[in-house]
C-alpha cells in the first residue's frame, strides 16, 4: 500500500509540473508582448520599462524558474483585466461559489441517481426501469447547456412570469442569472446535476443487477431475512461500491465549476472567470486559473484514490499491478 | 472421432438388444420400441455461424441500434451531399432576419437573415468531420501505443504507462481551452486539441486486451508451434481486440462532437461565419424564447445524433459480448 501511495503521489507531482510547464511555454508562444496588444505604436522606452517591471526582459528559463517559485509560494500574479486584483484573490472569492454550485449539483446527481438506479434494478424490464433508462439516455445525450437553456425558458421565464401575472407581484420565482439566495441556485444546480444523474443511474442499475444475482443474496433469502433488510443491508450497500468510486472521482472536477453553466447563468465562479479570461486574453489570469484548477482536480482525485486504498483492501491488489 | 465411434457402438448395441427382445416377444404390444436413428440425430441442420456473423445477427435484432445506425448513415449522407445542394451558408439577407419557418426557409432565418437549414447542413459537415477525424486519429495512436506497450512489456511498458497516467490526470478541457487561447479557433486547432489527450483511453484498453489475450492458450500454442511475435500479434491478438475497440470508437465520436459543441457554445471553438452545431446552438440560445426554431433545430439534430451514437455503441457492446447473445 505504501508503494501504491508513493507511486500515485509521484504521478500527481509530475502531472502538476507538466501542466505548469505546458502553460508557461504555451503562453510565451503567443506573438507580441502583453502590452502591445491594443497600443501598437508604443514608445520603445516605455515598453522596455514595462518589460523590466514585469521581469519580461530576463531570459525565458529565468522567467520560468521565477514563475515556478512564485506559484510554490501561492503567488499566481496579478490579473490584467480586473485591475489591481491578484489572481489568488479572484480564486479566493470565486472558488467557494463554484464549490457550492458543484456540491449542490452533486447532491442532486447522487440522490436522484441512486434512487432511480435502485428502482430500475428492482423492477427490471418493467415500467420503472424503462422510465429511468429514458432519463439516463436523455441525461447522457443532451448536454447541460441545452438543458440549462430549456430550464431558463420553462422556469425562469414562463413559470416565473405566470406567477408574476397571477399574484400581481414583481417577485421572480426562479431568477436566471447571478448567485445570491437559494432561489438563484436551483436552476443552475439542476442543469449541472442532470448529467451526473444519468451516469449514476446507469451505474447503480447495472451494479444492483449484478449484486442481486449473487449467491450471498440467495443465502440471505433462504435464511429468511426480510426483503427490506436484504435490500438495504446487502444489495444497496454492496451495489454502492462502484458508484462511490465514480462519485469520488467526480468531486474534483465538479467542485471547480462548470464553464458552460456558470457562463449561462452568470454565476461568478471559477468557470466564468476562466472563460472570460480566455476571451479577454487576460493571460496571467488564464495561467493562474489553469494551474489552480489542475492542482485541485489532481489533488482531490489523489485523495479519493488513497482513501479507497485504505477503505477497500481489494483496490490495493488490483491497482498496484497495473 | 471418439464421439462418433461410441455413437455407432451404442446404435449397434441398441439394435441387438431390440432384436433379442422382439425374438423373445418380450415388450408389451402397445409399446413397440423403435430403434433411434442415432446418425440423423447427430446431424447439424443449420449452417454454423462464425463469430462475426453472430455479432451481425444479434445487432440486426436490436431495433434501437439499427435505427441509430440508419440515422447516423443519414447524417453522414447529409454531411457529404447536403452542402452541395445548399451551398450558400454565409449568404445574409438582413431584410428577412429572424423569420419564422416558412416554405422558403424551412427552419427560419437567423439574426443576419441566413437560412438556418443551410447552416445546419454545413454545421453537420463540420461537426461530424471533427468527431470522426479526431477519433480516427486517436484510434490509430491509441492502438499503436497500446499495442507496443502491451506487447513489448518491461521498461517500455512502464514508461508508456507512466506517461499515460500523467496525461490522464490533466483535466482535458483545460488543455483544450489553453490551446485555443494560443492558436486560432478553427477545425484544425480543435482536432489538435482533441487528439492531444484523447488517445489515452484506447491505449489503455488495447494494452489491457493484449495482456489478457497473450496469456490465452491459443496464443501460447502458436508460440509453441514457432510462430513469430509479429504473426501472433497479427493473426490472434489484433482480431480479438477489434470488438472492444469498435465499441470504444463508437462511444467516443459523440464525445468529440460534444466537446466541439461545448467549446463553440462558450465562443472558444469554431467561430462564425463558419457553421458548426456548437455555434448554431449558441446563436439559438442567445435568441432563445424569441425564435424557437433557431435553437430547437440544432438542439434536436445534435441531441438525436448523440443519442444515436450512444445507442449504437450499447447495441454493439451487447452484440459483441457472447454472454449477452441469445
Amino acid at each position: 500500500m505504501k508503494k501504491y501511495i508513493l507511486q500515485r503521489l509521484g504521478i500527481a507531482v509530475v502531472t502538476i509540473f507538466a501542466v505548469i510547464t505546458l502553460t508557461f511555454f504555451l503562453m510565451h508562444m503567443i506573438p507580441g508582448t502583453p502590452f502591445t496588444r491594443e497600443n501598437t505604436n508604443m514608445d520603445a522606452d516605455v515598453l522596455a520599462a514595462l518589460k523590466s517591471n514585469y521581469g519580461l526582459d530576463k531570459p525565458l528559463w529565468e522567467q520560468y524558474i521565477i514563475y515556478i517559485a512564485n506559484i510554490l509560494r501561492g503567488n499566481f500574479g496579478t490579473s490584467i483585466t480586473y485591475s489591481n486584483r491578484s489572481v489568488a484573490d479572484i480564486i479566493k472569492t470565486a472558488f467557494p461559489v463554484s464549490a457550492d454550485l458543484g456540491l449542490r449539483a452533486l447532491f442532486i446527481g447522487v440522490s436522484l441517481g441512486i434512487a432511480l438506479g435502485i428502482g430500475a434494478a428492482l423492477h427490471h424490464n418493467k415500467g420503472w426501469d424503462r422510465f429511468s433508462s429514458v432519463i439516463a439516455v436523455i441525461g447522457i445525450s443532451v448536454p447541460s447547456f441545452i438543458i440549462g437553456t430549456l430550464l431558463q425558458a420553462a422556469f425562469g421565464l414562463w413559470l416565473s412570469s405566470w406567477v408574476k401575472n397571477v399574484f400581481h407581484t414583481s417577485f421572480q420565482l426562479f431568477p436566471i442569472s447571478r448567485w445570491e439566495s437559494f432561489r438563484y441556485t436551483i436552476l443552475p444546480s439542476l442543469a449541472l446535476g442532470i448529467g451526473s444523474v444519468a451516469i449514476i443511474t446507469r451505474l447503480m442499475r447495472s451494479s444492483m443487477l449484478d449484486v442481486i444475482g449473487q449467491d450471498y443474496i440467495k443465502t440471505a433469502k433462504s435464511k429468511g431475512i426480510s426483503n427490506a433488510a436484504i435490500l438495504w443491508k446487502h444489495e444497496a450497500r454492496n451495489a454502492l461500491i462502484p458508484v462511490v468510486t465514480v462519485v469520488g472521482r467526480m468531486v474534483g472536477s465538479i467542485c471547480t465549476g462548470s464553464f458552460v453553466i456558470e457562463s449561462l447563468f452568470a454565476v461568478p465562479g471559477l468557470g466564468k472567470y476562466y472563460v472570460n479570461s480566455v476571451t479577454a486574453r487576460d493571460y496571467t489570469l488564464t495561467m493562474g486559473l489553469t494551474i489552480f484548477y489542475s492542482m485541485f482536480v489532481v489533488a482531490s482525485t489523489l485523495a479519493v484514490d488513497i482513501l479507497y486504498c485504505v477503505i477497500d483492501p481489494r483496490v490495493r491488489y488490483t491497482e498496484v499491478g497495473k | 472421432m471418439g464421439m462418433k465411434a461410441s455413437a455407432n457402438e451404442y446404435a449397434n448395441e441398441y439394435a441387438n438388444e431390440y432384436a433379442k427382445a422382439s425374438a423373445n416377444g418380450g415388450f408389451a404390444k402397445d409399446f413397440t420400441r423403435i430403434p433411434k436413428d442415432i446418425k440423423s440425430s447427430q446431424k447439424i441442420n443449420r449452417a454454423s455461424l462464425t463469430y462475426s456473423q453472430g455479432v451481425i445477427r444479434t445487432l440486426r435484432q436490436n431495433s434501437f441500434a439499427m435505427a441509430s445506425l440508419a440515422f447516423i448513415a443519414f447524417m453522414v449522407l447529409v454531411a457529404i451531399a447536403g452542402p452541395m445542394l445548399l451551398p450558400d451558408y454565409q449568404k445574409q439577407d438582413l431584410l428577412h432576419a429572424l423569420e419564422a419557418q416558412s416554405g422558403e426557409h424551412w427552419f427560419g432565418t437567423d439574426i443576419l437573415g441566413r437560412d438556418v437549414l443551410t447552416r445546419l447542413v454545413r454545421g453537420t459537415r463540420i461537426s461530424l468531420t471533427i468527431g470522426f477525424v479526431a477519433e480516427t486519429i486517436n484510434l490509430a495512436v491509441g492502438v499503436i501505443i497500446g499495442g507496443i506497450s502491451g506487447y513489448m512489456g518491461g521498461k517500455v511498458d512502464m514508461f508508456l504507462m507512466r506517461v499515460i497516467d500523467v496525461v490522464v490526470s490533466i483535466p482535458q478541457m483545460i488543455i483544450i481551452i489553453l490551446l485555443l487561447t494560443v492558436l486560432k479557433g478553427s477545425v484544425g486547432t480543435l482536432l489538435i486539441a482533441l487528439c492531444i489527450t484523447g488517445w489515452t483511453g484506447l491505449a489503455r484498453l488495447v494494452r489491457g486486451q493484449i495482456l489478457s489475450l497473450r496469456e490465452n492458450e491459443y496464443a501460447m500454442a502458436a508460440q509453441v508451434l514457432g510462430a513469430s511475435k509479429w504473426r501472433i500479434l497479427k493473426t490472434h491478438l489484433i482480431p480479438n481486440c477489434v470488438g472492444p475497440i469498435l465499441v470504444n470508437y463508437t462511444m467516443s465520436v459523440p464525445g468529440a462532437i460534444g466537446a466541439e459543441a461545448y467549446l463553440s457554445y462558450l465562443g472558444l471553438g469554431i467561430s462564425i461565419p463558419e457553421a458548426s452545431w456548437g455555434n448554431l446552438l449558441q446563436m439559438g440560445a442567445n435568441q432563445f424564447p424569441g425564435s424557437l426554431w433557431l435553437f430547437f433545430a440544432p438542439a434536436a439534430v445534435f441531441a438525436l445524433s448523440m443519442l444515436a451514437f450512444n445507442l449504437l455503441g450499447d447495441g454493439l457492446r451487447d452484440a459483441l459480448d457472447p454472454q449477452m447473445r441469445r
